[in-house]
C-alpha cells in the first residue's frame, strides 16, 4: 500500500486535523520505517500499514479507535532486530561479570579485586574456557551470539541446541581439552564447569522451570536430567547452569528465582545462577488496573474462538494473564495482549496487529 | 530524501552531487565579497545555522570538480552557482583554482591540550597534526576527483629546498606516507592511555614535528578527468571547521600561526562566535557596518568575515526563495504536483477578526472620538489618512492609533521639544507602512489576529539564518504535506501559517541548551516585555513597534567591567541567534548600543522585525533581569 494513501485512510479513520496529521505522520513514518515495518510476520505488500488499518477498523467508534491508536503509540514495545542483538551483545559481559564474581567469592576477594590478583585473572581465564554456551531455541540467535564474541569465545564452546549427543559431548571434549592445552592449562580437567543456557524472551518463566502434576517440568529440567549421566565425564561435579535470557519480565524473573531455588534444592547435582540482559519494569504491565478505557478495549474486542488448551480460557491479556504490551521482531510472544496478535475465526472477529506465527502444535493443528 | 527541511543543512549529505542539488547561489554572492579571502587567514564566523560548513563543503576539490563536470549537462541552479564561483574566481575557465580541504576541528584536536605538556610543546602538536590530516585530506581529495596520486607534482615554495627534501615533496607517494606516518605517530600519542613524557617525545620512531604549510606553494596536475586534459596548478587551501571547539590557547595560536605571510595556502577557520573575543566580534559588526573601499584599509594579515552580515531583507528573501525550492523539488509529494515555489502555498489574505471583536473595536474608537479635543473636520482628516485598501480590522486599528497620536499633541510647545515620532500635521495625510504594522502587532496581541504569514514575512524572521528559515519553513511544508496527504487544497491560510510558526518558534526557545541558556532566556524575556509594552502604547510611537533594547552606547564601553556577569551570557545570546548586537546608533540625537531580539524570540513574542526600534533603558536593567 502506498505510504500516502495508507497515511491518508489513517487519517480519516482518526479523524485527525491537519496539525494532529502533522504530528502523527512524522511519528508514524519514523516507526514504521525503524521498527513496524521489519516485523517478520508481514508479508511483502501487507506490512504494517495494511495491519494498522484493518486492525483500527474492527473498533466501531472513533473514541475506541483513538484509544487504540494511542495504546500503540505509547505502550507498545516493539524489540526490533537491532535493539534485540544489542541485547544479545550484552550477554556475554554479563556473564563474565558474574564468573568474577564467582572466583572473587572463591578467594575471598572483592570483585574490584580480582582484576590484579593474579590467580583470579588465571581462573577466570580457566573458567572462560571451560565455558558451555547453548541456544535453547530459534529465539536465542546463538549464530549472533557467536558473531559478536568472535575471538574471545571458541567455536567450539558454542551449541545451538540444547539437545546434545554423546558423539557431540565427546567432540566438545576433545576441543577443549585442545583448548585448554593451548593456552596454558594442560593440568587442568577437560569439563565444563559453567553451562550458559541462552534463551531470548521469557514472561511467565513457565517455560524455563515448572511444577505441574507433581513432576518438574521445562528446558531446564529438560537439560539438567539429560545432561545427568555426562557429569564427571564432559561436565564438572556441581558445574553451575547459568541461565541467561536476553529481555524478561520482572513476573518472570521472580519467578524463575522461586522456582529455580526449589529445583536446586532437589537436584543436587548442579548449581544455578540466572541473568538477564534487560528486564522489563512492571509498569509496561497492562492489567484490570491500567486505564479504564483500554482495558474495556481489550475486554470488548475478545473473542472465544482464540481459546485452547494451551492457552488457557479468558485470555485477553495473553497467555498467563502477562499483559504485555511486547512485541518481537520475529514474532510475537502469546504472553502479549490478545488484540496484538490473535486472530479470531469469524470474519468480524478480532484481527491481529502484528500476527502471531503458532508454534505449539496440537493433534497436527497448530494452537 | 523525505524531508530535506528537516536534516540539519548538509552536514548529512557526503556525495558531492547530493550536496549541489541543494545548494543556492544567492548567499555566495553576499559572502565572497572581498578579494582578500585567499592570501591571508580568514576566521569565518557565524552562528549555528548560518552555511559556514555548506560552504567549506562547497569549496572541497571533489565537489568543485563534480560541479565542473556536470555544469554543461546540468540545469539553471547548477550552472548558476557556477557563474557565481567563476565571477568569485573560485572557478577560472571552469577548473577549479583551489584545491580545499576541510578539517573538522573534532575531538583529536582538542585532545591535544589535555596531554601534559608544556603549553609550546602542544601548539607544535597540534601544528603538526594539522598540517599532517591537511596533507592526507588533499591527497584524499584528488583521489576522490580521479586524480593520478603519482602523476601530481607537489611544488615547494622558492627557499624551501631543504624542507623539500625532508617532506618527500619531490615524490607524492613518499609524500603522503610520510604525513600518514606522522599523523599516526602523534595520533598515538593523543590517544595513548598514558602518553609519553615529554623528553620521551624526542625520541619517538617517527619525528613529530612537521612542518608543510610554509613550504608549499602549489599542487601541479597533469589532468583533472572530466574536466581538464591540461595541466592544472592548483592552490592549496585548508579549512578548519568548528575551530570553536578547540580550546581558546590552541584557537588563539592557530589564529597567530595561520597569519604567517610565508604561508602561501588560502586558510579559513570556521568557527561559531563564542569561539572568538568579544571585543573582536564586537570590532567585526562594527566594521561590517561600514562601507569597505578597496585600498582604504591598512594592511590586515587576518579578516574576520560574519556569516551573518547586517543583510537588507530583499537580499535574504531572495536566498531564501532560491533554498526552499531547491528543497522542495526534492520531495516527490510536491514535485508530483509541480509545486516548486514555497510562496504559491503561503496565502496571504488575512482574516479578519471575529464580529463580536470588531464591534468592541469599533466601540473603543467610538469612545476615542468623543473627546472634546477632536473636532468633526480633525476627525474626518484622520480617517481620509488611514489606507483605503487595509481590511475593516486593520483600518479601524490604524485609525486608533492615528486618533491616539491627535489626542497626545499638546497645542503650546513642549518644553523638551517637539515629538520627533509625529510628523507636523499639515505633512501628516499619508500614514507610514509601519504604522499599519504596528496596528496588525496591536491586533495580534489584543485579539490574536493572525501577523507571521506569507513568505516574506516567515523569511524575515530568520535573521538572515538560513537554518532557521529552514526550520521555520519545514514546519510549514509539514503541515502542506499532511494536507496534500489528507487530499485538502495544498496550501496554508494565515491562521494555520502563523500558528506553526509560533509553535516553531516556542518550541526552539523551549529547546535551547547552549552555555548560560538559562540566563539568555531571561533576558530576552525582560527585553521582550518590555518591547510589547513599548508596542501596545495606543498611539504606537514606534510604528511597527519595538524588538529591541537600547542602552546609552557609553555603557556599553565599559561592560566588561560593570557588568562582568553579563558578558558571557550576551556573548552565548549572540552566538546562537537569541539576539543581535547593534552598536553606535545614532537616535535622537544620542548614541545607543541596541539589543535586538532575534527572529525566534521576536516571534515568541509576538514582535515584529522593525530594525532600530528600541525601549530606552540602562545596562543596569539588563543586569537585573539576569540576576532573578
Amino acid at each position: 500500500m502506498k505510504k500516502q494513501l495508507a497515511l491518508h485512510l489513517l487519517s480519516q479513520l482518526l479523524e485527525w486535523d491537519t496539525n494532529e496529521s502533522t504530528a502523527e505522520f512524522d511519528w508514524l513514518r519514523m516507526m514504521v520505517e525503524a521498527k513496524f515495518d521489519h516485523y517478520q510476520g508481514y508479508t511483502p505488500g501487507e506490512r504494517f500499514y495494511v495491519h494498522f488499518i484493518h486492525w483500527l477498523r474492527q473498533f466501531s467508534t472513533l473514541e475506541e479507535r483513538r484509544v487504540a491508536y494511542e495504546f500503540v503509540k505509547s505502550r507498545l514495545i516493539f524489540i526490533s532486530q537491532r535493539e534485540m542483538h544489542h541485547l544479545v551483545s550484552l550477554t556475554y559481559p554479563v556473564i563474565q561479570r558474574a564468573t568474577r564474581r564467582c572466583i572473587a567469592d572463591e578467594l575471598g576477594l572483592k570483585v574490584h579485586e580480582t582484576w590484579l590478583h593474579p590467580q583470579a585473572e588465571s581462573q577466570i581465564a580457566e573458567s572462560s574456557i571451560r565455558t558451555l554456551y547453548v541456544g535453547l531455541s530459534d529465539g536465542a540467535r546463538i549464530d549472533v551470539f557467536r558473531r559478536e564474541n568472535e575471538g574471545v569465545i571458541s567455536n567450539e564452546q558454542v551449541v545451538a541446541s540444547s539437545e546434545i549427543t554423546l558423539k557431540k559431548w565427546v567432540d566438545l571434549k576433545d576441543e577443549l581439552r585442545k583448548l585448554l592445552d593451548t593456552r596454558g592449562y594442560a593440568s587442568s580437567e577437560a569439563t565444563f564447569k559453567r553451562i550458559c543456557l541462552i534463551d531470548d524472551f521469557t514472561a511467565s518463566g513457565s517455560t524455563m522451570v515448572r511444577y505441574k502434576d507433581n513432576e518438574w517440568k521445562g528446558k531446564l529440567h529438560r537439560f539438567c536430567n539429560a545432561s545427568l549421566p555426562y557429569v564427571e565425564e564432559f561436565i564438572a561435579k556441581r558445574a553451575l547452569i547459568h541461565v541467561h535470557h536476553y529481555l524478561g519480565t520482572e513476573k518472570a524473573k521472580a519467578k524463575i528465582d522461586e522456582l529455580v531455588s526449589a529445583y536446586a534444592n532437589q537436584v543436587g547435582d548442579f548449581q544455578f545462577l540466572m541473568t538477564f540482559s534487560h528486564v522489563l519494569s512492571g509498569d509496561v504491565v497492562v492489567d484490570d488496573a491500567a486505564d479504564e478505557k483500554l482495558v474495556s478495549l481489550i475486554k470488548k474486542h475478545y473473542d472465544k474462538s482464540i481459546e485452547n488448551s494451551h492457552l488457557g480460557v479468558d485470555v485477553w491479556y495473553g497467555y498467563g494473564q502477562c499483559g504485555l504490551p511486547v512485541v518481537l521482531d520475529h514474532n510475537s510472544p502469546n504472553n502479549s495482549i490478545a488484540l496484538i496478535w490473535a486472530r479470531g475465526e469469524h470474519a468480524d472477529a478480532m484481527r491481529p496487529l502484528f500476527p502471531r506465527k503458532q508454534r505449539h502444535v496440537q493433534h497436527g493443528q497448530s494452537v | 530524501m523525505d524531508n530535506p527541511f528537516k536534516k540539519r543543512a548538509t552536514e548529512y549529505i557526503a556525495d558531492p552531487q547530493g550536496l549541489l542539488s541543494l545548494l543556492s547561489a544567492e548567499p555566495l554572492k553576499l559572502f565572497l565579497d572581498e578579494d582578500e579571502q585567499f592570501d591571508r587567514v580568514v576566521i569565518v564566523v557565524g552562528t549555528p545555522g548560518s552555511g559556514k560548513t555548506t560552504i567549506a563543503k562547497l569549496f572541497e576539490f571533489d565537489t568543485l570538480v563534480t560541479l565542473c563536470s556536470l555544469v554543461g549537462i546540468a540545469g539553471p541552479n547548477l550552472r548558476q552557482l557556477a557563474a557565481v564561483l567563476h565571477e568569485k574566481k573560485v572557478l577560472v575557465d571552469n577548473i577549479p583554482r583551489f584545491l580545499a580541504y576541510r578539517l573538522p576541528a573534532g575531538s583529536s584536536l582538542r585532545d591535544i591540550w589535555e596531554l601534559p605538556y608544556q603549553e609550546t610543546i602542544k601548539h607544535a602538536l597540534l601544528r603538526s597534526f594539522i598540517q599532517a590530516r591537511a596533507a592526507l585530506g588533499w591527497m584524499r581529495r584528488m583521489e576522490r576527483a580521479e586524480v593520478r596520486i603519482a602523476e601530481v607534482t607537489i611544488v615547494p615554495r622558492e627557499d624551501a629546498e631543504s624542507q623539500a627534501q625532508v617532506l618527500h615533496l619531490n615524490d607524492p607517494i613518499k609524500f603522503r606516507e610520510h604525513a600518514r606516518v606522522v599523523e599516526e605517530q602523534i595520533f598515538r600519542v593523543i590517544t595513548a592511555l598514558v602518553p609519553p613524557r615529554e623528553e620521551e617525545l624526542a625520541e619517538l620512531p617517527v619525528p613529530i614535528r612537521y612542518n608543510l604549510f610554509d613550504s608549499i606553494r602549489a599542487f601541479r596536475v597533469p589532468r583533472i578527468p572530466g574536466v581538464s586534459e591540461t595541466e592544472v596548478e592548483l592552490q592549496p587551501m585548508i579549512i578548519i571547521d568548528d575551530a570553536h571547539e578547540l580550546h581558546p590557547a590552541q584557537f588563539g595560536d592557530t589564529d597567530l600561526w595561520l597569519r604567517n605571510r610565508e604561508i602561501k595556502l588560502a586558510r579559513w577557520m570556521l568557527t561559531r562566535v563564542d569561539a572568538i573575543g568579544h571585543s573582536d566580534f564586537r570590532k567585526a559588526l562594527s566594521e561590517a557596518e561600514q562601507e569597505m573601499k578597496p585600498g582604504t584599509t591598512p594592511q590586515r594579515d587576518r579578516v574576520i568575515k560574519l556569516m551573518q552580515k547586517d543583510r537588507t531583507r530583499v537580499a535574504f528573501r531572495s536566498i531564501a526563495r532560491d533554498v526552499s525550492r531547491k528543497y522542495l523539488t526534492q520531495m516527490p509529494i510536491f514535485a508530483r504536483r509541480g509545486l516548486d515555489n514555497l510562496d504559491r502555498c503561503l496565502r496571504e489574505d488575512a482574516p479578519t477578526i471575529n464580529q463580536t471583536n470588531l464591534k468592541a473595536l469599533r466601540e473603543e474608537v467610538r469612545r476615542m472620538e468623543r473627546s472634546p479635543k477632536l473636532g468633526a473636520k480633525k476627525l474626518q482628516s484622520i480617517r481620509a489618512a488611514v489606507p483605503e485598501h487595509l481590511k475593516p480590522d486593520v483600518a479601524e486599528a490604524v485609525y486608533r492609533i492615528l486618533l491616539s497620536r491627535e489626542l497626545k499633541k499638546t497645542p503650546q510647545d513642549d518644553l523638551f521639544g517637539a515629538d520627533e515620532d509625529l510628523e507636523p500635521e499639515e505633512e501628516s495625510l499619508r500614514t507610514k507602512p509601519s504604522v499599519v504594522i504596528g496596528a496588525e502587532i496591536q491586533l495580534l496581541h489584543q485579539f490574536e489576529r493572525p501577523f507571521y504569514f506569507g513568505f516574506d514575512r516567515v523569511a524575515d524572521c530568520s535573521t538572515s539564518n538560513i537554518e532557521q528559515f529552514i526550520g521555520l519553513a519545514g514546519s510549514l511544508v509539514e503541515q502542506i504535506e499532511a494536507k496534500i496527504i489528507k487530499n485538502k487544497d495544498s496550501s496554508l491560510d494565515a491562521k494555520e501559517q502563523h500558528k506553526a510558526v509560533m509553535d516553531r518558534a516556542l518550541d526552539t526557545m523551549r529547546r535551547w541548551d547552549f552555555p548560560h541558556s538559562d540566563a539568555a532566556r531571561k533576558l530576552v524575556a525582560f527585553i521582550g516585555q518590555r518591547c510589547i509594552e513599548k508596542s501596545l502604547e495606543p498611539n504606537a510611537p514606534l510604528g511597527e513597534g519595538a524588538n529591541s533594547f537600547g542602552i546609552p552606547q557609553a555603557e556599553m564601553e565599559r561592560f566588561q567591567e560593570t557588568a562582568p556577569a553579563l558578558a558571557p551570557v550576551l556573548h552565548y545570546a549572540l552566538a546562537y541567534n537569541a539576539l543581535s548586537l547593534k552598536e553606535n546608533y545614532l537616535c535622537k540625537g544620542k548614541v545607543w548600543c541596541l539589543f535586538e531580539l532575534g527572529g525566534i524570540p521576536s516571534i515568541a513574542h509576538r514582535l515584529p522585525q522593525a530594525k532600530g526600534n528600541f525601549c530606552e533603558g540602562k545596562l543596569a536593567d539588563l543586569l537585573g533581569a539576569i540576576s532573578e
